[in-house]
Protein backbone atom coordinates (compact mmCIF):
# COMPACT_ATOMS: atom_id res chain seq x y z
CA UNK A 1 0.00 0.00 0.00
CA UNK A 2 1.38 3.42 -0.96
CA UNK A 3 1.91 6.08 1.73
CA UNK A 4 -0.65 8.40 0.08
CA UNK A 5 -3.28 5.64 0.15
CA UNK A 6 -2.54 5.01 3.83
CA UNK A 7 -2.89 8.73 4.58
CA UNK A 8 -6.19 8.99 2.72
CA UNK A 9 -7.60 5.95 4.54
CA UNK A 10 -6.46 7.42 7.86
CA UNK A 11 -8.02 10.78 7.00
CA UNK A 12 -11.25 9.06 5.96
CA UNK A 13 -11.43 7.12 9.22
CA UNK A 14 -10.73 10.28 11.17
CA UNK A 15 -13.51 12.10 9.38
CA UNK A 16 -15.94 9.27 10.21
CA UNK A 17 -14.95 9.50 13.90
CA UNK A 18 -15.31 13.31 13.85
CA UNK A 19 -18.73 13.05 12.22
CA UNK A 20 -19.84 10.49 14.78
CA UNK A 21 -18.64 12.65 17.69
CA UNK A 22 -20.25 15.69 16.15
CA UNK A 23 -23.53 13.88 15.61
CA UNK A 24 -23.51 12.58 19.17
CA UNK A 25 -22.98 16.13 20.47
CA UNK A 26 -26.00 17.38 18.53
CA UNK A 27 -28.12 14.44 19.59
CA UNK A 28 -27.12 15.04 23.21
CA UNK A 29 -28.03 18.69 22.80
CA UNK A 30 -31.45 17.79 21.43
CA UNK A 31 -31.98 15.40 24.32
CA UNK A 32 -30.94 18.00 26.94
CA UNK A 33 -32.49 21.14 25.48
CA UNK A 34 -35.39 19.82 23.38
CA UNK A 35 -37.98 20.15 26.13
CA UNK A 36 -36.70 23.56 27.24
CA UNK A 37 -36.73 24.83 23.65
CA UNK A 38 -40.28 23.55 23.25
CA UNK A 39 -41.35 25.31 26.46
CA UNK A 40 -39.74 28.55 25.26
CA UNK A 41 -41.38 28.25 21.84
CA UNK A 42 -44.74 27.64 23.50
CA UNK A 43 -44.37 30.87 25.47
CA UNK A 44 -43.89 32.79 22.25
CA UNK A 45 -46.27 30.91 19.93
CA UNK A 46 -49.44 30.24 21.97
CA UNK A 47 -49.90 27.12 19.88
CA UNK A 48 -48.27 23.75 20.47
CA UNK A 49 -48.22 22.58 16.87
CA UNK A 50 -46.53 25.79 15.74
CA UNK A 51 -44.13 25.59 18.69
CA UNK A 52 -43.01 22.07 17.71
CA UNK A 53 -42.48 23.24 14.12
CA UNK A 54 -40.51 26.23 15.36
CA UNK A 55 -38.22 24.05 17.50
CA UNK A 56 -37.61 21.72 14.58
CA UNK A 57 -36.85 24.56 12.18
CA UNK A 58 -34.67 26.44 14.66
CA UNK A 59 -32.65 23.42 15.77
CA UNK A 60 -31.95 22.34 12.20
CA UNK A 61 -31.06 25.91 11.28
CA UNK A 62 -28.43 25.99 14.04
CA UNK A 63 -27.20 22.54 13.11
CA UNK A 64 -26.80 23.44 9.43
CA UNK A 65 -25.05 26.68 10.23
CA UNK A 66 -22.70 25.44 12.93
CA UNK A 67 -22.15 21.72 12.35
CA UNK A 68 -18.94 22.38 10.43
CA UNK A 69 -17.50 25.46 12.11
CA UNK A 70 -16.17 23.97 15.34
CA UNK A 71 -18.83 25.35 17.68
CA UNK A 72 -18.42 24.08 21.24
CA UNK A 73 -21.11 22.36 23.27
CA UNK A 74 -21.45 25.09 25.97
CA UNK A 75 -22.33 27.65 23.28
CA UNK A 76 -25.07 25.56 21.73
CA UNK A 77 -28.00 26.14 24.14
CA UNK A 78 -27.84 29.93 23.75
CA UNK A 79 -27.61 29.56 19.97
CA UNK A 80 -30.62 27.24 19.93
CA UNK A 81 -32.77 29.50 22.14
CA UNK A 82 -31.75 32.47 20.05
CA UNK A 83 -32.73 30.58 16.88
CA UNK A 84 -36.14 29.72 18.37
CA UNK A 85 -36.77 33.39 19.11
CA UNK A 86 -35.61 34.44 15.66
CA UNK A 87 -37.75 31.78 13.97
CA UNK A 88 -40.85 32.83 15.89
CA UNK A 89 -40.30 36.50 15.06
CA UNK A 90 -39.62 35.61 11.44
CA UNK A 91 -42.85 33.63 11.19
CA UNK A 92 -44.82 36.37 12.90
CA UNK A 93 -43.48 38.94 10.48
CA UNK A 94 -44.34 36.73 7.52
CA UNK A 95 -47.91 36.15 8.59
CA UNK A 96 -48.59 38.98 11.02
CA UNK A 97 -52.17 39.50 10.04
CA UNK A 98 -53.06 35.80 9.93
CA UNK A 99 -51.29 35.22 13.24
CA UNK A 100 -53.11 38.05 14.99
CA UNK A 101 -56.47 36.79 13.70
CA UNK A 102 -55.72 33.20 14.81
CA UNK A 103 -54.59 34.29 18.25
CA UNK A 104 -57.64 36.50 18.70
CA UNK A 105 -59.99 33.71 17.64
CA UNK A 106 -58.07 30.89 19.30
CA UNK A 107 -57.39 32.30 22.71
CA UNK A 108 -60.94 31.82 23.84
CA UNK A 109 -61.40 28.39 22.23
CA UNK A 110 -58.00 26.76 22.62
CA UNK A 111 -57.57 24.96 25.89
CA UNK A 112 -53.87 25.19 26.58
CA UNK A 113 -52.24 21.91 27.57
CA UNK A 114 -50.05 22.02 30.70
CA UNK A 115 -46.62 23.59 30.27
CA UNK A 116 -45.01 21.18 32.73
CA UNK A 117 -45.07 17.50 33.58
CA UNK A 118 -46.56 16.79 36.96
CA UNK A 119 -46.57 13.95 39.42
CA UNK A 120 -49.76 13.06 41.31
CA UNK A 121 -48.46 13.95 44.78
CA UNK A 122 -47.36 17.43 43.71
CA UNK A 123 -50.08 18.08 41.16
CA UNK A 124 -51.76 20.83 43.18
CA UNK A 125 -48.56 22.69 43.95
CA UNK A 126 -47.40 22.43 40.33
CA UNK A 127 -50.76 23.63 39.04
CA UNK A 128 -50.56 26.74 41.26
CA UNK A 129 -47.04 27.47 40.12
CA UNK A 130 -47.95 27.01 36.48
CA UNK A 131 -50.94 29.30 36.84
CA UNK A 132 -48.68 31.92 38.42
CA UNK A 133 -46.13 31.56 35.62
CA UNK A 134 -48.82 31.91 32.96
CA UNK A 135 -49.98 35.17 34.49
CA UNK A 136 -46.58 36.83 34.22
CA UNK A 137 -46.05 39.41 31.46
CA UNK A 138 -44.41 37.82 28.43
CA UNK A 139 -41.08 39.67 28.93
CA UNK A 140 -40.74 38.35 32.47
CA UNK A 141 -41.94 34.87 31.53
CA UNK A 142 -39.39 34.76 28.72
CA UNK A 143 -36.51 35.61 31.05
CA UNK A 144 -37.74 33.19 33.70
CA UNK A 145 -38.00 30.36 31.16
CA UNK A 146 -34.52 30.97 29.79
CA UNK A 147 -33.00 31.24 33.26
CA UNK A 148 -34.71 28.37 35.07
CA UNK A 149 -35.42 25.79 32.35
CA UNK A 150 -32.94 26.95 29.72
CA UNK A 151 -30.19 27.26 32.34
CA UNK A 152 -28.69 30.26 30.56
CA UNK A 153 -26.68 33.00 32.28
CA UNK A 154 -27.98 36.58 32.39
CA UNK A 155 -25.36 37.50 29.81
CA UNK A 156 -26.58 34.75 27.45
CA UNK A 157 -30.22 35.72 28.03
CA UNK A 158 -29.34 39.31 27.23
CA UNK A 159 -27.84 38.17 23.93
CA UNK A 160 -30.86 36.01 23.10
CA UNK A 161 -33.44 38.68 23.93
CA UNK A 162 -31.37 41.60 22.63
CA UNK A 163 -31.59 43.45 25.96
CA UNK A 164 -28.98 44.59 28.45
CA UNK A 165 -27.94 42.13 31.21
CA UNK A 166 -29.20 44.60 33.84
CA UNK A 167 -32.66 44.72 32.26
CA UNK A 168 -32.74 40.95 32.08
CA UNK A 169 -31.69 40.52 35.72
CA UNK A 170 -34.24 43.12 36.79
CA UNK A 171 -37.01 41.31 34.86
CA UNK A 172 -36.02 38.05 36.53
CA UNK A 173 -36.26 39.57 40.01
CA UNK A 174 -39.63 41.15 39.14
CA UNK A 175 -40.86 37.79 37.85
CA UNK A 176 -39.86 36.03 41.08
CA UNK A 177 -41.48 38.77 43.17
CA UNK A 178 -44.69 38.54 41.14
CA UNK A 179 -44.73 34.77 41.42
CA UNK A 180 -44.25 34.93 45.16
CA UNK A 181 -47.03 37.48 45.51
CA UNK A 182 -49.33 35.35 43.38
CA UNK A 183 -48.60 32.23 45.43
CA UNK A 184 -49.19 34.09 48.69
CA UNK A 185 -52.52 35.29 47.37
CA UNK A 186 -53.37 31.75 46.39
CA UNK A 187 -52.79 30.74 50.02
CA UNK A 188 -49.36 29.15 49.89
CA UNK A 189 -46.27 31.03 51.07
CA UNK B 1 -28.44 31.81 53.93
CA UNK B 2 -31.55 30.75 52.07
CA UNK B 3 -33.86 33.54 50.90
CA UNK B 4 -37.55 33.18 49.99
CA UNK B 5 -36.51 33.59 46.37
CA UNK B 6 -34.17 30.59 46.67
CA UNK B 7 -37.07 28.44 47.85
CA UNK B 8 -39.17 29.67 44.97
CA UNK B 9 -36.33 28.97 42.52
CA UNK B 10 -36.05 25.44 43.91
CA UNK B 11 -39.78 24.94 43.43
CA UNK B 12 -39.56 26.19 39.86
CA UNK B 13 -36.52 24.01 39.17
CA UNK B 14 -38.54 21.01 40.29
CA UNK B 15 -41.00 21.62 37.46
CA UNK B 16 -40.10 19.64 34.36
CA UNK B 17 -41.16 21.15 31.03
CA UNK B 18 -43.59 19.06 28.96
CA UNK B 19 -41.77 16.94 26.43
CA UNK B 20 -41.10 17.99 22.88
CA UNK B 21 -43.47 15.88 20.71
CA UNK B 22 -41.85 12.67 19.52
CA UNK B 23 -42.68 13.45 15.89
CA UNK B 24 -40.68 16.68 16.01
CA UNK B 25 -37.80 14.93 17.77
CA UNK B 26 -37.78 12.12 15.21
CA UNK B 27 -37.90 14.59 12.32
CA UNK B 28 -34.88 16.46 13.65
CA UNK B 29 -32.88 13.26 14.17
CA UNK B 30 -33.91 11.97 10.76
CA UNK B 31 -32.80 15.21 9.11
CA UNK B 32 -29.46 15.13 10.91
CA UNK B 33 -28.80 11.51 9.93
CA UNK B 34 -29.59 12.02 6.27
CA UNK B 35 -26.43 11.58 4.17
CA UNK B 36 -25.02 14.87 3.03
CA UNK B 37 -24.01 14.69 -0.63
CA UNK B 38 -24.21 16.65 -3.84
CA UNK B 39 -23.29 20.09 -5.05
CA UNK B 40 -26.47 21.62 -3.70
CA UNK B 41 -25.25 20.95 -0.16
CA UNK B 42 -21.86 22.58 -0.83
CA UNK B 43 -23.54 25.69 -2.16
CA UNK B 44 -25.98 25.73 0.76
CA UNK B 45 -23.03 25.56 3.14
CA UNK B 46 -21.30 28.56 1.63
CA UNK B 47 -24.24 30.33 0.05
CA UNK B 48 -25.49 31.96 3.23
CA UNK B 49 -22.13 33.51 4.06
CA UNK B 50 -22.01 37.13 3.09
CA UNK B 51 -18.31 36.99 2.20
CA UNK B 52 -18.96 34.24 -0.29
CA UNK B 53 -21.83 36.15 -1.85
CA UNK B 54 -19.79 39.32 -2.14
CA UNK B 55 -16.85 37.42 -3.67
CA UNK B 56 -19.13 35.70 -6.15
CA UNK B 57 -20.89 38.94 -7.07
CA UNK B 58 -17.47 40.62 -7.49
CA UNK B 59 -16.19 37.84 -9.72
CA UNK B 60 -19.36 37.97 -11.78
CA UNK B 61 -19.20 41.75 -12.21
CA UNK B 62 -15.51 41.65 -13.09
CA UNK B 63 -16.06 38.95 -15.69
CA UNK B 64 -18.90 40.89 -17.26
CA UNK B 65 -16.97 44.17 -17.17
CA UNK B 66 -13.86 42.69 -18.75
CA UNK B 67 -15.95 40.88 -21.32
CA UNK B 68 -17.89 44.00 -22.16
CA UNK B 69 -14.75 46.14 -22.53
CA UNK B 70 -13.08 43.53 -24.64
CA UNK B 71 -16.13 43.26 -26.86
CA UNK B 72 -16.55 47.02 -27.28
CA UNK B 73 -12.84 47.44 -28.05
CA UNK B 74 -12.86 44.64 -30.60
CA UNK B 75 -16.05 45.85 -32.28
CA UNK B 76 -15.29 49.63 -32.48
CA UNK B 77 -12.87 49.81 -35.46
CA UNK B 78 -15.12 48.05 -37.92
CA UNK B 79 -12.94 48.76 -40.96
CA UNK B 80 -9.79 47.30 -39.36
CA UNK B 81 -11.60 44.52 -37.60
CA UNK B 82 -9.86 41.23 -37.47
CA UNK B 83 -12.32 38.55 -38.63
CA UNK B 84 -10.92 36.15 -36.03
CA UNK B 85 -11.70 38.65 -33.26
CA UNK B 86 -15.27 39.10 -34.44
CA UNK B 87 -15.77 35.37 -34.55
CA UNK B 88 -14.29 35.06 -31.05
CA UNK B 89 -16.45 37.87 -29.68
CA UNK B 90 -19.56 36.30 -31.20
CA UNK B 91 -18.57 33.08 -29.52
CA UNK B 92 -17.87 34.77 -26.17
CA UNK B 93 -21.29 36.31 -25.82
CA UNK B 94 -23.28 33.08 -25.36
CA UNK B 95 -20.62 31.74 -23.00
CA UNK B 96 -20.84 34.94 -20.90
CA UNK B 97 -24.60 34.57 -20.74
CA UNK B 98 -24.19 30.92 -19.79
CA UNK B 99 -21.78 31.76 -16.96
CA UNK B 100 -24.02 34.51 -15.74
CA UNK B 101 -26.97 32.15 -15.60
CA UNK B 102 -24.93 29.44 -13.86
CA UNK B 103 -23.50 31.77 -11.24
CA UNK B 104 -26.84 33.42 -10.59
CA UNK B 105 -28.43 30.00 -10.09
CA UNK B 106 -25.63 28.85 -7.79
CA UNK B 107 -25.56 31.95 -5.62
CA UNK B 108 -28.67 32.57 -3.45
CA UNK B 109 -28.83 36.30 -4.16
CA UNK B 110 -31.89 38.49 -4.40
CA UNK B 111 -33.51 39.16 -7.75
CA UNK B 112 -32.43 42.80 -7.62
CA UNK B 113 -28.77 41.88 -7.28
CA UNK B 114 -29.01 39.55 -10.24
CA UNK B 115 -30.78 42.26 -12.25
CA UNK B 116 -28.05 44.77 -11.44
CA UNK B 117 -25.32 42.32 -12.34
CA UNK B 118 -27.06 41.52 -15.59
CA UNK B 119 -27.22 45.13 -16.70
CA UNK B 120 -23.74 45.31 -18.36
CA UNK B 121 -24.54 42.34 -20.54
CA UNK B 122 -27.89 43.87 -21.45
CA UNK B 123 -26.07 47.04 -22.49
CA UNK B 124 -23.63 44.95 -24.49
CA UNK B 125 -26.48 43.23 -26.31
CA UNK B 126 -28.09 46.58 -27.13
CA UNK B 127 -24.79 48.02 -28.35
CA UNK B 128 -24.10 45.03 -30.50
CA UNK B 129 -27.53 45.22 -32.08
CA UNK B 130 -26.90 48.88 -32.93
Amino acid sequence: MTPSATISIWQGANRVIDDATDRTMWQRMLHQCGDGLFLYARQLCHNDADAADVVQEAFLRVWRKHSNNGVTEPDLPALCYSAVRFTVLDRQRQAARRWRREVAAGESLYEQPPLFESSLEKAEEHAKLEMAVRELPIEQREVLTLKIWGELTFQQIATVTDESPNTVASRYRLALAALRQHLEKAGKP
Amino acid sequence: MSTPFDTLEDQLNALRPARLPATARRSILHEMQRPVTGHGWAFWQFGHRIGFQVALAGALSLTLLVGWQWLSRSLRPVSHANPAKIVASNGLLPSLALWETKLAAACPMGENTVAVLRSPSILTNIQIRR
